[in-house]
Formats: structure tokens, C-alpha cells, sequence
């Protein structure tokens, strides 16, 4: 990593402002940049959002990662061009001439190095800001058929086969997560499928156990969640060792959800996310699950509904800030707007304050595509409730971390079964 | 019509019947009002709106390569801007069958409308596959 401290003046963006800046509009890479030997290459392994830089802000609460568009039509008019100015990087604003220190994460050595069975382990999961991200499967169903049902802003199903291997083995991922954990000390793993007729909690559990128990790392699960009745999925992919479940429901505007997200509309629908969302919460400490949500799309009140909703229930609100992604149905869409995003943010940050969600207290977890609620805590004043807020999640961490933590982190059997969990999914009515 | 191209040759794994149809598509290009240039990265030919006095070279591709089932595969994509960036932006793909050479024809008018709106969804071929069924080659 290459960089330096942010330099503050009056005038200047502080590092959760200019993050979320830079995701509305944009960085421009000027040509001093030398990214070939300073960055990790650019990969959309990730719904197809993460189409950006990687980036590191620092700052004096906490560093800031945030992968920045870069690829989009919209970055052109962006004001915003990464620069390389005497060995360090520098994020210049050219209405105003102010210069950001900005870090540039260098790319691992594990991302060209292949696994036993010769697959490049950049192709089985790439870090997203800190953790490593996997789609155990990224040939999402709602991409199929004579009119595809895929959510409009993603891009997912057009990456299978041209930039990521579609279906990962259990022992590359054993051996990427391996790499990953010792040579980029990576502590979570979060796997993904796109939707799968309703068995992709199935097809993640063997990778969970395997990850518990040959590595040790924190692990989360994302899915399109099944219905009511095979709610008993959560309790056996839990008794595997998963960590966190988060629910992509993207719009809490139901005409919203409808129109962009089809797929989802058609075959669980909205409710099926907020019944498992509120299912798994309920039997996980607070703060374990979270619900995903995009904002800079559907109007800003229904985002700020959806945030009360979210850490109403205990979960953490994980916010992107609409990216109309290249090759997207939604790339003519706008970017949105940055004082909106703020608004946003900051809201966040002060609904997790006021229902006591915890912040930051899992080791090393950074994540880039979103603002995560503690970044946001730049833009709140630093008076007594924030100082306070700030202690107790000072003590938590410590206890987290003696309490769970170390103990995910080593190998260590699990006590659920996998076959038990097989058997029963056969059984199960669809 | 094609006005520059990168180097002469065409793709490697080529059958007789596929060979054929190239040949039969590429005349289709030449026979375009559109001006396009023809690349030969080693992933198979690519098709890209030509740089003009008043215009760069487009940036939307069109991939063509062999794939099974006697397949070849006109992939639509957008390099990355980066020069370190592998990524390649899919707009899909269309599926041209060197046995049924009048359909592929037919098929491969609509790629060129596509790529000569620069990706517009207004000009997306009817039968476009926005998930494929097939591993686009890399450049060597």
C-alpha cells in the first residue's frame, strides 16, 4: 500500500464526505497514475457493482475504503482525477484545486497464483476493501429465459463465463481463503449465489463448514431467502458455522422493488426478505444481520424508512449508493445526487446510534462497495452522545473479540451436519 | 465497409463450415454504410467502429469466436478503460450456426446495427443472450 495522511484544511471534504462524493461522481485516473504496479486489478465479482478502484482514505476516526467507479460514462464529467505526485497517490478536486491523500492497495500476490487444480484464485474470489468476497455460484436463474428477470441495475449473469469461473470448487475456495487469511490477513469470507429455484442456502453450506473447519475465518451468506417454511435452513447453515445472513432487498418502496428487481418480485417477493431478515436477527447477537438496501433510486424518504426498519429489527443497514453499472439495463440511469447521499449516510449513522447496533467490532472488516454505518460517522458532530456511542463500542469490541472472535478464527469443528442438512433439504417441500 | 485492419489473418479452430460463414459475415461488414475496423487480438476477430478524422474508434466490440455445437459466438462487450484492467463489459451474446448460414446471416445484421449504435438498447438484437452458455476466450 502506498500514501500518506489526509492533509485538512476548512474547506476540504473529511474522508466519509469524499467518499461518498467519489462514489456519486466518479474518479478519473490522470496519467501520472502507474496502477499496473500500484493496484489491484479491477474486478466486478460482485453483483456486477464493484466495477471500480479500490481506494483507501485515511483518516483520523478510521481509514476509509471505498471502490470507486471508475469504468462509467458519468466519470468523465467528474471532477475528481487520481494523480501520483512524488511516489504517493492524490485524489485532485479540479473545481477547487484541493488535494486528498488517498492509499491504493496493492494487489495481492495470491490473485495471479493458481490452486492444486489450476484455477487462478483471482477467478474464485477477490477482497472487497478488506474481506473476501466468493460467488459460489454466480449464473443467477433470473438472468435466463426468453425475458430475463434480473435485477436491472446488476450485471451478474452478463460476467458468467467472460471474467469469473461460474461455479467454484469447494477445495479452490478452501485454498484461496487460506492464501487470502495468511498473506492479506482476511478474517471474513462472505459467499453469494444468485437466485437458484430456492436452493442457494443449500449450495453454500458445504463451503461454510469447509471454511470453518480447515481455515477459521468469520463467514456470511447471501441469498435470495426461501420462504416460511424452510426457515429451518438458517438454523442449520447457523449450526454450520455461518456468522451473518444479508438480505439484498435493495428498495423499500414496493413499486420500486417491483419495477427493478423482477426476479425477486416474481418468485419470493418483498415480504420473503423482511420474514427471513427478521428470522435470522432474531437468533443472532445484534447487529449480526443486515439488510441491503440501494439508495439514489427510489425517493430518499423511503430509503430513510428502510433504514428505520432495518435497525428497528436489530440488523445493520448495509447502503449502497446507486452505480448505473456499464452494461447495466439501468447504465442511462443518473448517478446520484451527493448531498442526498449525505443526507443518507448520516441518517444511518445516527438510526444504528440510536438502537445500540454495533459498529466496526469484527476484526478487519472494511467494505468498499458501501458506506459502512461507522465511515459515517465523519459526518456527525463529535459532541458527548458520539464520544460515549464511541466508548461503548470501544468495550464491545474488546469482549467480541475475546468472547468470539479468536475462537472463529482458528479451525475448529462445527456441530452441525452437512448430510443431516442434505437430507432434510430433499424432504422438504418446495 | 472495413477500413483498416489491425492484421491480416482470421481466428484459429476454425472448421470448414465456420471458415465459410466468416467469410460470408465479413463480407456483410464490407458491404455496411458504417465504417469498422477488424482486430485480431488472438481471442478470435473483433469488429470496432473505425477511428475517423472527426470521431476516436468505438469503443463497443464485437467478438466473433468458435464455440461448440458448430457455433460462432458474436460476443458484444466494452473493454475496460484501464490499460491493467482485464475486465470485459458483456452485452451479451448472439449465437450464429455455421449450418444454417441464412439465419446467421440475418443474425449478424442485427450485430451490426447494435454496434453501429454504439450498444443502444433500442438497436438490441432480438435473440441477444445476456448469459452465456459458453467461455469467451482471453488474448493470449
Amino acid at each position: 500500500m502506498t500514501g500518506a495522511t489526509v492533509l485538512q484544511s476548512p474547506t476540504m471534504l473529511n474522508p466519509g464526505e469524499l467518499q461518498i462524493d467519489l462514489f456519486c461522481k466518479g474518479l478519473k485516473i490522470g496519467a501520472s497514475c502507474d496502477l499496473v504496479a500500484d493496484a489491484r486489478q479491477v474486478s466486478r465479482t460482485r453483483a456486477g457493482l464493484g466495477s471500480g478502484l479500490e481506494l483507501v482514505i485515511p483518516g483520523d476516526l478510521k481509514d476509509v475504503w471505498l471502490n470507486a467507479p471508475v469504468e462509467e460514462d458519468f466519470v468523465e464529467h467528474s471532477p475528481f482525477v487520481l494523480e501520483k505526485e512524488g511516489g504517493a497517490y492524490v485524489v485532485l478536486d479540479e473545481r477547487d484545486g484541493l488535494r486528498y491523500r488517498v492509499m491504493i492497495p496493492s494487489e495481492p500476490a495470491w490473485y495471479r497464483a493458481h490452486t492444486s487444480t489450476g484455477a487462478e484464485m483471482a477467478k474464485v474470489g477477490v477482497l472487497q476493501g478488506t474481506y473476501l468476497g466468493i460467488y459460489v455460484s454466480n449464473s443467477c436463474m433470473y438472468w435466463y429465459g426468453g425475458d430475463p428477470k434480473n435485477c436491472r441495475f446488476c450485471t451478474t449473469g452478463a460476467n458468467v463465463g467472460v471474467n469469473e469461473i461460474a461455479t467454484k470448487a469447494i477445495a479452490d475456495v478452501v485454498e484461496v481463503a487460506r492464501r487470502a487469511k495468511e498473506e492479506s490477513g482476511v478474517t471474513f469470507v462472505h459467499f453469494n449465489t444468485g437466485y437458484q429455484n430456492g436452493r442457494g442456502l443449500e449450495q453454500i453450506a458445504p463451503y461454510v463448514k469447509a471454511i470453518k473447519e480447515e481455515v477459521g475465518l468469520l463467514t456470511g451468506v447471501q441469498c435470495v431467502p426461501v420462504t416460511k417454511e424452510r426457515h429451518w435452513q438458517y438454523d442449520l447453515l447457523m449450526d454450520l458455522g455461518a456468522d451473518h445472513f444479508s438480505f439484498c432487498y435493495e428498495f423499500h418502496n414496493p413499486e420500486y422493488f417491483a419495477r427493478y428487481l423482477p426476479g425477486k418480485e416474481e418468485t419470493v417477493g418483498q415480504q420473503a426478505f423482511f420474514d427471513s431478515l427478521e428470522y435470522c436477527q432474531g437468533k443472532l447477537p445484534k447487529g449480526a444481520c443486515s439488510g441491503e438496501i440501494i439508495a439514489g433510486v427510489e425517493p430518499i424518504e423511503d430509503t430513510l424508512r428502510a433504514i428505520d426498519y432495518i435497525t428497528g429489527v436489530g440488523a445493520f443497514p448495509t447502503v449502497c449508493i446507486f452505480r448505473p453499472v456499464i452494461g447495466s439495463d439501468m447504465e442511462d440511469h443518473p448517478s446520484p445526487d451527493y448531498e442526498e447521499m449525505r443526507r443518507v449516510m448520516e441518517y444511518m449513522y445516527r438510526a444504528c446510534r440510536r438502537a445500540g447496533i454495533p459498529m466496526g467490532l469484527a476484526p478487519n472488516i472494511e467494505v468498499s462497495l458501501i458506506v459502512n454505518p461507522d465511515d459515517a460517522k465523519y459526518l456527525v458532530e463529535r459532541d458527548l452522545p458520539f464520544r460515549l456511542f464511541e466508548m461503548k463500542l470501544k468495550v464491545l469490541k474488546k469482549l467480541a473479540m475475546a468472547m468470539k472472535f479468536r475462537k472463529e478464527l482458528r479451525p475448529h469443528p462445527v456441530r452441525g451436519s452437512l448430510e443431516g442438512f442434505q437430507r432434510k433439504a430433499a424432504g422438504a417441500p418446495a | 465497409m472495413i477500413v483498416a485492419r489491425e492484421k491480416e489473418g482470421r481466428p484459429e479452430g476454425l472448421d470448414e463450415a465456420r471458415a465459410e460463414l466468416l467469410e460470408r459475415l465479413l463480407v456483410q461488414v464490407e458491404a455496411e454504410d458504417e465504417s469498422f475496423e477488424l482486430l485480431l487480438p488472438g481471442s478470435g476477430l473483433e469488429i470496432r467502429k473505425a477511428a475517423l478524422e472527426d470521431r476516436p474508434a468505438g469503443r463497443p466490440r464485437i467478438l466473433l469466436f468458435p464455440a461448440d455445437r458448430g457455433r460462432l459466438v458474436a460476443f458484444f462487450y466494452k473493454p475496460s478503460r484501464l490499460s491493467f484492467s482485464r475486465d470485459r463489459f458483456s452485452y451479451g451474446a448472439l449465437y450464429l450456426y455455421a449450418a444454417k448460414p441464412d439465419e446467421a446471416a440475418r443474425e449478424f445484421g442485427t450485430a451490426l446495427a447494435y454496434l453501429a449504435a454504439d450498444f443502444k438498447p433500442a438497436a438490441k438484437p432480438p435473440r441477444l443472450k445476456r448469459s452465456l452458455d459458453v467461455t469467451v476466450p482471453e488474448a493470449p
